[in-house]
């Protein structure tokens, strides 16, 4: 799954919830699981899946219900001036899951020695000089969270593959406007190129 | 163990795609239903029986009501959610105002004060807001990409109701007084709301929500064509509470009725 999808994934089902109630949401799992067999944040990975349960209930109401989901969560940075990578993150528990990241030592570490380019996860633990038992821990973490994308892989002497990784952001500004953290970040190409929730969105 | 009815060694089968039909026997019903109550109206030796009235503004408020009570079943079911459960709740009071105006006119009637225009014409005009509330907030957040002659109709659809209904009153009257103007206000929110409503049943239409939809759209055109029939016949001073297009009110809270039920079955 690519970076951005995971961290889309994190707040789908809430803001399904918020908008159009827990037992539409219910349906739709329901529904999921029936054809699929997969679940929401599942779906998310290959997310023609979800686009056709969603027609089946909504029909062309499935678009605008999508491009919602997105602009509840990120705005893409549309400006010509801008990168069009730029993205604001909308959500605050995605905000603050990044925040949160940034505001821990380890993983601010961590992320800044994956920023320019991928590494082994010993290489990055041994660059950011984090002991192993907690490195593996936080690294994991961030695996999960969708800041941390795989890329690449290098093979060991003993025939291994090993995966590399990469962070998703190459760049990330912070501002506080009133009572109102914005945070907006800079993904690396690969992370919405790979992105099936940005292209069936963005194709339309 | 004995298993009726449904085999439990057969393998169930999940359909390809979700699949919701209109039961047209409901349209059966109501139909047949208003056609025998319009004929118990007849057999009233005079058109101002008293019990007329009492009858009418019963089934009246009964019929809304039953839209109303339904409409609250379905906003609880999505209770504090943003886009279902408010829009439902407004659609629930919007009937729940056509129920308090009926019993308003009533009252009115029955004291001897004129019931129109009169405040139940508040009531019943607080419906359009809160039914077009409804509509907007589901297409607004449902928008998908809107054709250019699906807009087109939208806007012109109201456009030529009203048009219609100002032409022919005007050419009636021949002054603007409140009973115009009240039957104005009627045609423009009674054929706001049936766009909007066709437009809702457009969007949704390839999915199952389209059909709770089209049956709303439906319930709309019915009480639209009462309202817009009413204006045109209190022109004339030509409405009785016997008339016809009462009918037309009661099978439109009936059908609305029905597309709420359908909405809460299909999500």
């Amino acid at each position: 799954m690519s970076g951005l999808d995971t961290l889309i994934a994190k707040s789908l089902d809430s803001t399904i919830k918020e908008n159009l109630g827990k037992k539409t949401l219910q349906k739709v799992e329901q529904r999921l699981f029936e054809r699929y067999g997969t679940n929401l944040t599942q779906s998310i990975e290959d997310f023609t899946k979800l686009d056709s349960v969603l027609r089946e209930f909504f029909g062309e109401g499935a678009e605008g219900l999508e491009k919602q989901f997105l602009e509840n969560i990120v705005t893409l940075e549309e400006s010509k001036t801008q990168n069009p990578n730029w993205i604001a993150i909308e959500d605050p528990s995605l905000a603050k899951l990044i925040l949160e990241s940034f505001g821990d030592e380890d993983k601010k570490n961590i992320l800044n020695v994956v920023l320019d380019e991928p590494r082994i996860i010993s290489e990055i633990l041994e660059i950011a000089q984090i002991p192993q038992t907690s490195g593996y821990r936080k690294v994991n973490a961030l695996i999960d969270n969708g800041l941390l994308i795989v890329q690449g892989h290098v093979t060991t002497h003993d025939g291994k593959k090993v995966n590399k990784y990469k962070s998703i952001f190459e760049n990330i500004t912070i501002n506080i406007e009133k009572n109102k953290v914005i945070v907006k970040v800079l993904l690396v190409k690969e992370s919405i190129e790979k992105s099936s929730v940005i292209q069936v969105v963005q194709c339309r | 163990m004995f298993h009726l009815g449904k085999r439990h060694d057969e393998p169930e089968i999940v359909p390809e795609k979700l699949h919701e039909r209109i039961d047209y026997k409901i349209f059966i019903v109501i139909l047949a239903g208003l056609l025998f109550y319009q004929f118990y109206l007849y057999s009233f030796k005079s058109p101002n029986d008293p019990n007329i009235e009492l009858v009418e503004t019963t089934v009246t408020s009964v019929t809304a009501l039953i839209a109303s009570v339904i409409g609250f079943f379905v906003a609880k079911r999505y209770w504090n959610s943003r886009v279902f459960g408010t829009s439902y709740l407004a659609l629930a009071l919007g009937m729940l105002m056509n129920v308090i105006a009926e019993r308003v006119y009533y009252f009115l009637g029955h004291i001897g004060q004129t019931p129109s225009p009169s405040v139940a014409d508040i009531f019943w005009l607080a419906f359009y807001p809160l039914m077009f509330y409804h509509l907007a907030r589901n297409i607004s957040f449902f928008k998908p990409k809107i054709r250019l002659p699906v807009k087109a109709f939208v806007i012109v659809l109201p456009i030529v109701i009203t048009g219609v209904y100002a032409f022919l009153g005007y050419n009636q009257e021949q002054a603007a007084d409140t009973t115009f103007f009240l039957g104005l206000a009627y045609s423009i929110g009674g054929s706001v709301i049936l766009s909007g409503a066709i437009l809702g049943a457009i969007i949704f239409r390839q999915g199952i929500l389209g059909v709770p939809w089209l049956v709303l759209a439906m319930g709309i055109i019915l009480t639209t064509a009462g309202d817009v029939w009413y204006s045109y016949v209190d022109l004339y001073n030509g409405y009785m509470i016997t008339h016809m297009l009462n009918l037309l009110w009661y099978a439109g809270y009936l059908v609305i009725a029905y597309a709420l039920y359908k909405h809460k079955k299909v999500i």
